[in-house]
């Protein structure tokens, strides 16, 4: 199955290569304010709680293909990744957020474009808990070697949003551009609609239904 | 191991292909590539020409110290670009105004609940 998905990628990318589309491609780095409240009491309780890099940055990468002179469409993944280790579990919690963007955009000046999304989103928010646990079982048959089993659990909650935002580039070259986006997203999140291996439960509450959010992309444009 | 020589020979190969284009020229400032540029701009060169024509325009510039041409050819381009997109047209306009009144609106809304 992996090896079928590496050769549509690269079918798809030696397409890009020879091919004459005019493709962008770039990196992400984004900021936004989610309220992490039901993680902060419960599951990352003795994590280091203030760390920036904890909730608010977002990282990720999108590529666009140019509809015509002044709008695109293109795709954007960003994703906010947390890991920590209490002393009986290893905890790892992410946040995928995804957009299918259509963006207009005109440039009053020659270096400076002025660009306008709007995206709808389909977004995955997903727990990983990994808990230590001594099988005594093991010990009975093999002898007192007090083996520890990391069991995986893992939940995940898929919900919708929508996103918009106004951004300025600035061009350095002509396919080599930084790019500032300021916008909002809103998003379904529900805390009821967690699931464990395809059945529903409850989660921790979670605000992530009106955020504020800032994005810098690196983009190279061909 | 197997798959870093692999992507060195796609590498390789993607600058290959490109360069089959005047690579035998004396003069490098008459390369094709350069020569396609000067008419129509970068974005006339598919991606896998890029690195070829970075090549022959530095070797350009290594014979004729007065040439500018990367950056002239960028500077073209970039003409060409603003040219284009210098204004919205139709449903682009239409589009525009929704992310602008809605990013506005949220932020207005957010401005208010917080006095």
């Amino acid at each position: 199955m992996r090896l079928k998905i590496i050769l549509h990628l690269l079918i798809f990318s030696c397409g890009l290569i020879f091919g004459q589309q005019k493709i962008e491609f770039g990196i992400l780095a984004g900021w936004y304010q989610p309220d992490l409240a039901g993680l902060d009491t419960s599951l990352e309780s003795g994590s280091d709680q203030n760390s920036i890099m904890r909730k608010n940055v977002l990282t990720g990468f999108c590529f666009n293909l140019p509809l015509f002179p002044s709008a695109r469409i293109g795709y954007a993944q960003g994703g906010s990744y947390y890991s920590g280790t209490s002393d009986t579990t290893e905890f790892k919690r992410k946040f995928i957020y995804r957009m299918a963007i259509l963006e207009t955009y005109f440039r009053p000046f020659r270096r400076i474009e002025l660009n306008f999304s709007l995206a709808p989103m389909w977004n995955t928010a997903v727990i990983n808990l990994d808990v230590k646990d001594t099988r005594s079982a093991w010990n009975t048959q093999i002898g007192n070697y007090n083996l520890e089993v990391k069991v995986p659990e893992r939940i995940v909650n898929q919900f919708f949003g929508f996103t918009s935002s106004v951004g300025v580039r600035y061009y350095f070259l002509s396919w080599l551009a930084l790019d500032v986006k300021s916008g909002f997203m809103s998003n379904t999140y529900k805390d009821a609609n967690w699931k464990q291996n395809g059945k529903k439960i409850p989660g921790p509450g979670l605000d992530l239904n009106k955020e504020a959010m800032l994005t810098i992309r690196l983009m190279f444009s061909w | 191991m197997v798959r870093l020589l692999f992507i060195s020979m796609l590498i390789f190969g993607t600058i290959t292909k490109g360069a089959d284009i005047g690579d035998k020229d004396i003069n490098p400032c008459l390369n094709p590539i350069l020569m396609k540029v000067e008419q129509n701009g970068v974005k006339s060169l598919k991606i896998c020409q890029l690195p070829v024509y970075y090549w022959a325009a530095l070797k350009c510039k290594r014979i004729n110290k007065q040439s500018q041409n990367i950056l002239r050819h960028d500077r073209k381009q970039l003409d060409q670009d603003y040219k284009q997109a210098y204004r919205l047209e139709g449903a682009a306009y239409t589009c525009t105004y929704i992310a602008a009144v809605a990013v506005l609106v949220f932020y207005a809304s957010a401005a208010l609940k917080k006095t």
